[in-house]
Parts: structure tokens; sequence; C-alpha cells
């Protein structure tokens, strides 16, 4: 095992030793796309941060296969783990009634879900967007039943309005693209107002589409630590 | 030696190669289902680790534009393979989760994660089935 993995190293090795030079700038992959991307992209865009620009804008249909790709994770995990009221698992119910955690996460959690929501819509002019900003919005929803307990979560987000939250990310990000795409499949292409480069309310679609993915990320990480801990949601 | 000089010369890419290593042996040749999943996730992290390895510039930043000056940094890293991991990431998470899911249902169903183990019993099981409908009418 150990001897086939060493092999198998040596092997990549002699590959990676024809490589060019790390970080150097004439390597092959520093082509006109990624000049073109950084040059053209904030004008055609909207945004300063030319990483969103091409994730939600050039490349918005791969990012709504991935997010289709995550919420179908989320079905899966529900088919294979939720269990029907009548056969609860032994599995611990109760709250940690633990003081300390339960202040802390009173003091904590108005500060994270603030800080998700500043990440996710900031996402189009600084480093972040839907994908970080929903993993801390997802992160604040553990702390929240870690201290608090299961039962508080399932008052607050009952297993219908956890549904509702996690698809409706996903069909209003597939009903705006739809239309832009229709649109432009049918040789009358939308020119949105791209407002003021820099600006909170710029490029046009995508804080739209960057609260949409962070909804669904979110709710998945959610979604996941509570059915692999809980084994209900 | 040789492989020194790829070492030093290409750190990040060799530290990948190694997670790849590792990820694929644990992931094709190890019996333990949870040491599989363990295996898939480190490979695909070593396929993150080399893409953002290949897409740096030397004395490049990311391609932000100055918020008050609004110009592009001079030299940025290649933008295109950080897109690519950002949505990779989620794919490889989904991925062990539904995996995971699944090893927890194999678990409960034979008690057992080997895989090994899980085939033996699934073969033993079927050959009662068959036993049962032969034994069964006459």
């Amino acid at each position: 095992m150990v001897v086939v993995c060493i092999i198998f190293f040596l092997l990549l090795a002699m590959a990676v030793a024809t490589l060019p030079d790390f970080g150097a700038a004439d390597s092959p992959t520093n082509n006109e796309v990624p000049a073109r991307y950084v040059e053209q992209g904030p004008g055609e865009t909207g945004v300063t941060n030319v990483v969103t620009g091409v994730i939600l804008d050039y490349r918005a249909f791969d990012t709504f296969g991935e997010t289709a790709v995550l919420l179908l994770a989320l079905v899966a995990v529900l088919i294979l783990l939720r269990q029907s009221p009548d056969e609860k698992a032994p599995v611990q119910k109760q709250a940690l009634n633990n003081p300390v955690l339960q202040s802390t996460a009173r003091l904590l959690l108005p500060l994270l879900l603030l800080y998700s929501v500043y990440v996710i819509l900031n996402g189009h002019l600084s480093p972040g967007g839907g994908f970080s900003g929903g993993v801390i919005l997802g992160a604040s929803g553990i702390l929240a039943c870690l201290a608090f307990g299961t039962k508080t979560m399932h008052r607050i987000i009952p297993y219908s309005r956890f549904l509702l939250l996690s698809v409706a990310g996903m069909v209003v990000y597939c009903l705006t693209k739809l239309t832009v795409f229709l649109a432009g499949g049918l040789g009358k292409p939308l020119h949105l107002p791209l407002g003021e480069l820099g600006s909170l309310f710029s490029g046009g679609l995508i804080p739209l589409l960057n609260l949409c993915v962070g909804l669904v990320v979110g709710c998945t990480l959610y979604g996941f630590f509570m059915l692999f801990a809980y084994r209900d949601i | 030696m040789a492989l020194w000089a790829i070492i030093s010369t290409h750190g990040y890419e060799c530290a990948a190669i190694a997670l790849c290593a590792m990820g694929l042996l644990n992931l094709t040749l190890h019996g333990n289902l949870i040491r599989k999943c363990l295996g898939a996730n480190l490979f695909s992290t070593a396929v993150f680790l080399f893409f953002g390895a290949r897409g740096y510039r030397t004395g490049g930043e990311a391609a932000i534009l100055d918020p008050e000056t609004l110009t592009a940094p001079e030299v940025a890293v290649n933008v295109v393979p950080t897109s690519l991991i950002l949505t990779g990431i989620v794919v490889s998470v989904s991925i062990t989760a539904f995996f995971l899911a699944l090893t927890i249902r194999i678990y409960e169903r034979y008690g057992t994660v080997d895989l090994d183990e899980v085939l033996l019993r699934v073969a033993q099981e079927q050959a009662e089935l068959e036993q049962e409908e032969t034994g069964g009418p006459s």
C-alpha cells in the first residue's frame, strides 16, 4: 500500500517536473482569457470583483448546475437519513444547557447573521459572495442549534419553512437566469442597468443571484448538520 | 538529487500530488467505507491545491479592482482556476455528505463499515433467500 503510494507519487512528480515554474508569468495558462476577464470584466458585468463576475455572469449556467448539485445532495441525504416522527432514534434530543455556550451564542448570533448578510451582499465588491456568506449563515444556524437545542430550532425553522427557503433560492436563481437566457436566445438580449461601478447596488442581477446561492448553501449546511447529528430537521 | 530539485521549485504541486496519491489509494485500495470517503475528499482537495498553485503568478494580487481608484491590480492571479475551484469545492462537499449518509445506512443495515464484510453478508442473505424459495413450496 505505502509502496504503491510512493510509486504513484514518483510517477506524478516526473510529470510535475516538466511543468513551467511556479508563478511564471509566461506560463501557457496566462493567455488571453484571464487577461480579457480582468480588462473587460468590470465594464461588461458592472462588478469590481472579477471572480464574482466570472462565476455569476459569464459562467452563471455552471454556477446554476452546482447549486443544483448541492440541493440534490441535500435531498439525497434527507431521503437517506430523515426519520419519520414515529420511528425516532434514541439520539439525544435535549439541549446541552450550557450557560456559557448559551450566553456566548446570544452575543455572537446577531453578529454572525449580520456578517453573513454583509459578506453575501458585498460579494460583487470584495472577497466573499454567496458561497462564503452562505457557509457563515449555515454555521450560525449550527451554533444556535448546539446552544438552544433542537426543540427551539424546530420552532424557529420548522421543516416546511426550511424546505421553502432552500427551494426558493434555487427557483429564484433559475427563473432569473432563464429570463436572461431566453431573451438572449430570442435575439433580444436584456441590457439591464449595471449601476455605478463599485457601489452596493450595481452589477445588474449579480447581488440577487449571490443572495440565492447564499440561501441554498446556508440551508444545505444547516440541513447536513441537523440530519447527521439528530436524524431530523 | 533530482526529486529534491523538483520539490524545491514546485513545492505546492508536489504537496498536491502527495495528497492526490494518498487520497486515490485510500479511495481505491481500502475496504473501510469511511476511509474511502476521506480518501475521496483528500483527492479533491489535492486537485484544488494543484489548480490554485498553477493559477498563481509571482507578485500577483486577487483580481479585485481597487475600491477608490477602480483600477485593476497590475499583476492579477489567473481568475479561471479561481472560479473553477470555487465551484468545485461545493461538489466535493456534496459528494462527501452523500457518501457519509450512505455509509450510515449501510452500517445500520449490515452492522459494519468494511466493504468486504458487507459484500459477504449480502451474498449470505441472498443464499438464504434462494434456499427459502427453493425449499418453500415443496
